[in-house]
């Protein structure tokens, strides 16, 4: 298993469309992901399991990531977090 | 006969009947069910999200491509959200553990899920909670309660009037039978405002107690150039607004037949009309509109919607995709101009007392080298696939453009040394909207391609007016003396060193101002998109002379009073309608 802690820079925390950005990268890992906030786990791969866990502006996440593309997965995630949760894809100036 | 004032969405008048989406129907009572009926209730509940599913999946697959680029991803988004297990795991955990009836039980579980998302905060949020709102409605109607898909069975001529109404269900308009809208909630900015304005449909938003005047069924006027609703018009209101809507209609369609004509006096003096954008995207409608070109692209949406710095690459794949879209036409990229009351939290900046005054754009710019040479390289190397020119805001003398041109003159030869491509004759301009620009303009003008003259700064900066100060507000007047004046000297200093001059501000997509811009001598008018077909109306509709005159006599007041007072009188009575046509 790998993890990697990391902080939500973004104002408003964790939000919907961050959310659906980490969700849909989560997706395309064959392992199993899990993201720790506090004493809570939400699974990686459910948007509401993340919207559950209320991850506010300036707290610590803790993104693991266990199988065979553990390692490419907490790295991606993790990368992830720390744009905001841009994806890299995709320069949208606005919309 | 009611009226009630709104804001305006989206230009145009509709007259129609009302179709009311009240879903104060939905509202959920909690319901207790026999254990017996637990496992019915759960697959109930399977069902209906099962339901759902498809239908979005069915709005989704019958989008016209292209009609809204954002819309299917709000769609996707619903997807995701209806297959994730946690949502059905939940729902079904409180239907078993309480025993209560599917329709509580959503309500109940999603209602968790807004609470906490309206604990993140902000308006920007609660206009994501509208997503989760959708579903839950979704969801419910198809439990087998309320009114939510009724807007299928929309009859032709209908005014949808509702509350608020939410991406899907904009989506799910049939706009052969929709042709007006009408909300109680919402801003110009709003997601309904924006799709009535890509479906054309005229729509009034922020609406107050709409729903409370009209019922289903009842005769409505939606009008979308004032901002207001007319709800049981009398014969006499009816009759005065088919005519209305029948002028903008014929107006609007011969306005944009001809958008693409040149801006050409009938004496056959030419000037360039151009578009302000935002973002790539925009130029795709600059051009339907009839621009020749982009005027002026306001990089600091690139800072502000990611609030962050961006990139050197992104700052390319950006501009390269506008110098692609313009290709032999230009496009003018101005280098960021934040600070001032455009801030972007990325870039650490301390507390100004004075902001306008400040360290703001090429000041910032001169300040954060690292990331003017990030922006300044990504021009460069976009322009290799199109006409881009580089454009600096909030010049103040000759020493800030000297400077600038130095740390192009950089970064080209980092990219010749590296063997990257760029167009070696790039044009560099500057903005002139500082009193001492413009006072310099002569001497600016032997050091650069262009000018633009930004009009809104420079009337802030001349009349030493704050327009976001409602004390002095009423002083902020485009027409004053002192700015026409001001105008006049640039173009001329331009001209006697063969500088083209643009307009770039507000001033120069006001139809009213057309020719008296074009009498100053400038050459080129950048503006929305929006009001380009009526500009070039007028200016094809008229002649140099006429144009010369128009100026020549502006000039002679001495108060910006007088000045409009002409402006008007004489603007209003050549182009009624395409006057009209500006209260939008």
């Amino acid at each position: 298993m790998r993890e990697q802690q990391v902080t939500i820079k973004d104002e408003f925390g964790m939000h919907l469309r961050s959310i659906m950005v980490l969700v849909e990268a989560a997706r395309k890992f064959e392992s199993r992901i899990q993201i720790r906030f506090g004493d809570e786990v939400a699974d990686g791969k459910s948007p509401w399991a993340l919207l559950g866990l209320g991850v506010i502006a300036g707290s610590q996440i803790t993104i693991s990531a266990e199988g065979r593309d553990e390692e490419e997965a907490v790295r991606t995630l993790s990368l992830l977090a720390e744009q905001n949760f841009v994806p890299d894809s995709e320069v949208k100036p606005r919309g | 006969m009611k009226r009630i004032r709104g804001i305006k969405a989206s230009p145009g008048i509709a007259i129609g009947r009302a179709f009311v989406l009240d879903r104060s129907k939905l509202r959920v009572e909690r319901k207790a069910i026999t254990a017996k009926k637990v496992a019915k209730e759960v697959e109930r509940f399977l069902d209906a999200v099962e339901t759902s599913r498809k239908q979005i999946e069915e709005i989704r697959s019958g989008l016209t491509s292209g009609t809204v680029e954002d819309l299917s991803t709000i769609l996707d988004t619903h997807i995701m959200l209806l297959e994730d297990k946690t949502l059905k795991h939940e729902v079904i955990k409180l239907i078993k553990t309480q025993r209560v009836k599917a329709e509580w039980a959503v309500s109940e579980v999603i209602g968790h899920f807004l609470s906490l998302l309206e604990k993140l905060g902000d308006e920007y949020l609660g206009s994501r909670a509208v997503d989760l709102n959708d579903i839950k409605r979704r969801i419910l109607a198809n439990l087998g309660g309320g009114d939510f898909c009724r807007l299928d069975e929309v009859w032709k001529g209908a005014i949808v009037v509702a509350h608020e109404l939410t991406p899907s269900e904009t989506a799910q308009m049939d706009t052969n039978r929709v042709v007006g809208f009408v909300t109680e909630l919402g801003s110009r900015t709003s997601h309904a405002a924006i799709m009535a304005r890509a479906l054309e449909i005229p729509a009034v938003v922020g609406a107050v107690n709409v729903l409370k005047y009209a019922n289903q069924g009842t005769k409505i006027i939606v009008d979308g150039l004032e901002g207001a609703v007319i709800i049981s018009p009398t014969k006499k209101h009816l009759e005065e607004y088919e005519r209305k809507r029948e002028a903008y209609q014929y107006y609007i369609n011969e306005l944009l037949a001809s958008c693409d004509l040149p801006a050409e006096t009938r004496d056959g003096f030419r000037i360039a009309i151009e578009a302000n954008i935002e973002a790539p995207q925009d130029v795709k409608t600059a051009f339907e509109h009839g621009a020749a070109g982009i005027g002026l692209y306001r990089t600091e949406y690139l800072f502000i919607h990611q609030n962050r710095i961006p990139t050197e690459e992104e700052h390319f794949i950006t501009y390269k995709s506008i110098a692609e879209q313009v290709a032999a036409r230009s496009a003018t990229i101005r280098t960021v101009d934040i600070g001032g009351e455009k801030l972007v939290d990325a870039i650490k900046m301390p507390d100004q007392l004075n902001p306008a005054l400040g360290l703001r754009a090429i000041r910032l710019c001169f300040a954060r080298p690292a990331i003017f040479k990030q922006q300044i390289r990504g021009i460069l190397r976009a322009s290799a696939y199109g006409n881009l020119k580089i454009m600096f805001p909030m010049i103040s003398g000759i020493e800030e453009l000297k400077k600038g041109k130095a740390i192009v003159q950089e970064c080209k030869k980092e990219l010749a040394k590296a063997r990257i491509p760029f167009n070696e004759q790039i044009e560099i301009g500057i903005m002139v909207e500082i009193p001492s620009a413009a006072l310099t303009a002569d001497i600016l003008a032997k050091e650069c391609d262009f000018f633009s003259i930004g009009t809104n700064d420079l009337i802030q900066y001349s009349l030493a007016i704050d327009r976001a100060n409602e004390e002095v507000a009423y002083l902020y007047n485009p027409l004053h003396p002192a700015v026409l004046r001001t105008i006049k000297m640039v173009v001329d200093a331009a001209h006697r060193n063969k500088v083209r001059v643009g307009v770039c501000g507000e001033m120069a997509g006001e139809p009213l101002y057309a020719l008296m811009l074009i009498g100053l001598g400038v050459d080129e008018l950048s503006m929305n998109a929006i009001a380009i077909p009526a500009v070039k109306k007028i200016i094809r509709s008229s002649l140099l002379s006429e144009a010369l005159q128009i100026a020549s006599k502006a000039l002679s007041f001495r108060t910006a009073e007088e000045v409009q007072e002409y402006i008007y009188r004489v603007m209003l009575k050549r182009y009624p309608q395409e006057i009209a046509s500006l209260v939008f």
